[in-house]
This record gives structure tokens, sequence and C-alpha cells, in this order.
């Protein structure tokens, strides 16, 4: 597992993210995971007669989408370990799909299920996904941002613009929050190409 | 946790985009999902709208379709049966066509969730999948979105927290809740024809689609995207196209 700082490679991360909004296993788990976020905003908002609507409010989606990323995608001590961020979105979302399989969901019970892998692959990779789900959502323009120290960029993280507004996100960091990041000499973004591929318009 | 952000605003439905290069791509199985990248053609628009068809045609003769739409007409009549009794009147005289349009609707909205497709990539789930989602168990739905209970329980009283129970939902674009509902109509126990996804845009594109359905001696609108509308709420556009379901 590289360190969080080092010299992010932002070509690999950007592509990452491209093919991320193309991948279904990723556009099913943003849908569901951003949509039952905002539905659970909405439920306590409103019992704290302060109501936010979830509708398609891409700002909740996001920080639902940080939320879960961060949450998962942090260091812990497992039996079973992954470099590949994609494990555990496929290990979390696989009851659904088992589920869905069936002629009737409703009756899918479950079973065993082996300890959910934890992540020690590359952060950068961690962060890419996360910003692929986001453009499962077409929440987006999305940056990279970097970190400058001594000329060279050290730390990689997102920069994404929901409702009106860009938000940082750095998932890797559990100090803080969406929204914020850390302090650097200088800064570089490069904004990732959502735009058509020639392939795909073939 | 940081509190939950309230700036959200909604944002204009994305422009619908097709591709011919999976014209001739199968009816997609059960869990599976269609996603193509499009070109922002006439042409692709034209595909795209052929999906839909297809997808509804296919539901019209989907018996887990149909058995859905029965269950949801039938718990709405009765539903509305009761609270036409508590006022001291009776459902006789109700069109059994305005019925199922109103159950259709009811549901829809009560399970349908709007979001955007990814940047130049349509994402159509048939209308079988989208039911299936919002029968999956709520204890699986609990086990991935485990994060948000314990982030959460920072905001919000603990007990209250693990009380809460995820919704049975399904998700999608304007096309998507088009299909939705159109395929239900299709399967309805009333005649509910003829169906035609209506078309909203300008001149050189349409932006969005929603669905037209003749009950009885009225056409009814039905657009699920947009926050707030009801049954028969319907978008301005300057201009507006119709296609109908051949059924």
């Amino acid at each position: 597992m590289r360190a969080v700082e080092g010299s992010p490679d932002t070509a690999r991360m950007a592509e990452a993210i491209v093919q991320a909004r193309k991948d279904p296993l990723l556009i099913d788990f943003a849908r569901l995971i951003a949509v039952h976020y905002g539905k659970m905003v909405e439920h306590f908002s409103g019992i704290e007669d302060r109501p936010v609507s979830a509708h398609n409010n891409k700002t909740l989606f996001l920080e639902g989408i940080d939320m879960w990323c961060r949450a998962r995608f942090s260091p812990r001590a497992a039996a079973r370990t992954t470099e590949n961020p994609r494990d555990i979105v496929e290990y979390a979302m696989g009851p659904v799909y088992e589920a869905l399989a069936l002629e009737a969901p409703e009756t899918y019970r479950g079973g065993s299920r082996a300890e959910p892998p934890a992540y020690e692959g590359n952060p950068d990779d961690a962060t890419a996904l996360m910003l692929g789900l986001c453009a499962t959502l077409d929440i987006s323009p999305i940056r990279i941002r970097l970190g400058v120290r001594e000329g060279q960029a050290v730390r990689a993280w997102g920069k994404v613009y929901a409702d009106g507004k860009w938000y940082d996100t750095d998932i890797n960091d559990p100090t803080l929050a969406l929204g914020e990041a850390q302090e650097f000499e200088g800064y570089e973004e490069l904004e990732v190409p959502l735009e058509m591929e020639e392939e795909e318009a073939a | 946790m940081q509190g939950w952000v309230t700036l959200g605003r909604q944002t204009p439905p994305a422009t619908h985009r097709a591709s011919t290069s999976a014209l001739e791509a199968p009816m997609p199985k059960s869990g599976e999902v269609r996603r193509t990248a499009l070109p922002p053609t006439f042409d692709g628009i034209r595909f795209e709208i052929g999906r839909m068809v297809f997808y509804v045609q296919e539901a019209s003769k989907d018996p887990f379709m149909i058995e859905h739409t029965r269950k949801v007409c039938q718990e709405f009549d009765s539903m509305m049966d009761q609270a036409a009794q508590m006022n001291g009147g009776s459902l006789a005289g109700a069109s059994p066509a305005l019925l199922a349009v109103g159950a259709i609707d009811a549901w829809c909205r009560a399970h349908f969730c709007y979001v955007n497709d990814p940047p130049n990539i349509e994402v159509i789930q048939t209308p079988t999948r989208m039911v299936k989602q919002t029968r999956v168990p709520a204890t699986v739905i609990r086990d991935v979105i485990q994060p948000f209970y314990q982030a959460m329980e920072t905001v919000a009283e603990p007990s209250q927290v693990q009380a809460y129970e995820p919704p049975g939902i399904c998700y999608g674009d304007c096309d998507e809740g088009g299909i939705l509902f159109m395929s239900q109509c299709a399967c309805a126990p009333a005649d509910l024809k003829p169906l035609r996804f209506r078309f909203g845009g300008h001149e050189d594109t349409l932006h969005h689609v929603w669905d037209r359905v003749k009950a009885g001696d009225d056409w009814i609108d039905s657009d699920l995207t947009e926050e707030g509308y009801d049954l028969g709420d319907y978008s301005e556009f300057p201009h507006y196209e119709e296609v109908e379901v051949p059924l």
C-alpha cells in the first residue's frame, strides 16, 4: 500500500473515473446508497422539523457517497484484504443482486457470508472510485486536486461540483469532512474528461 | 459527521442521447441493465424511444408485471372504497380506468426516485427489475448502508436511528420513470389505451420524456420525475412529440 502522500498518478486516476461511470455495478451501487442516504436525511430532518428534500439533491448524494467511502476504505484489521476498491463495493452489493435474481426478492433470506475484505490498496484508487461513483450520478464536473510541496505534487483528492457549489472530498484523511482539504504550499487541479469518447459513439 | 447539507437544488433533466450500436441487443435478463453510450443525434433519440417501447411491450406479457399491477390496483381500489364509505359514498360509479391510472401513479410516486444518468451514458432498466428493486428486503439494504446508521446516530436519537427501516424504492432517470409507469398501464386490469410517451424539448432536441395515457374519455399525463407534481401535471416545453406504444 502506497503512503497517502507521494506522487499521484493523475492520468491513471482520471481514466479510472471515466471508466467507473460506465460500470453497471458502480452505477447500481451509487444510485442505491445516494438515494437511500437522501431518504434517511429526509426522514430525520423531518423529525427535527427542518425538512430537507432528497429529490435529485446532488449535494446530499455527494455527502452520502463521501461518507460511505470514508467508512469502508479506511484501514482496519481484517482476515481478508483487497487492493481493488471495486471489491469492497462488490461485496456490499452481493446480497442485493442475489435477491434481485429471485422471482420474489422479498423472500430472500441470505446466508452466512465471508467477512468483508478490508481495503489495503492505493489510496488514490479509492479516491478515484469515490469520484467515479459521483460520475455515475452526473455529479460533475469532477476534478482531481493536487497538494504541492517544494514543487512536487504530494497528495491527491477530489473536488466535485454539486448543485452550484464546489466541494473538496478527501476520503483518506479521517480528520476531514466533506468540503475540507489539507493545506499545502500550492495546488493544482485537473478536470476529469467525462465527455463522449470516440469509440463509444461508433 | 457533518450535518446534512440543505443547499440542493434541482438540476434540469439531462439531454437524452441514444446509440445505434445496440439496436439489435436482446432484452436484458432479469437483474441485468442496458447501458449504452449515446451520440447526441435524433437517430440516437429514436433508438432510445425504440428501446422504451420494446420494454413496455415485453412487460405487458410478463406474468410478474401483470400480477404486480393487479395487486397495486386492487389495494388502491380497496383503500379508495374505504375512504368513500367513511364519507358516506361508494366507488360504484367510479371509472375503473381512472382508478387504475390513479393506483399506478400513486404506487410509482411512492417507490420511484429520480437520479441522473452518467454523462453521455444512457442507462435503461427493465420495469421488472425496477419493481423487484422495491422488494429487496430492508435488512439487505440496511447492511449496505450501515455507515449511514453509524453517522446518523451522531445527529439523531440512536434508538430512532436503529428503528429506521429503509423504504422499498427503485431509481432511474426520466425514461426509466416513464417505462415504469407505462408498463404497469399496459398490464392494468382496466383498459388503458392508447399509451403514449410524450417528449418535450426544443425544435433541435428533446430534453425530457413522460407518459400520457387514455383513461375512458380523458387523456392523462404522468411525470414521476418532478418534485411536487401530481397525476396530470407536466412541464411546458417549446416543442412536444408523442410516440404511441403498439400493444
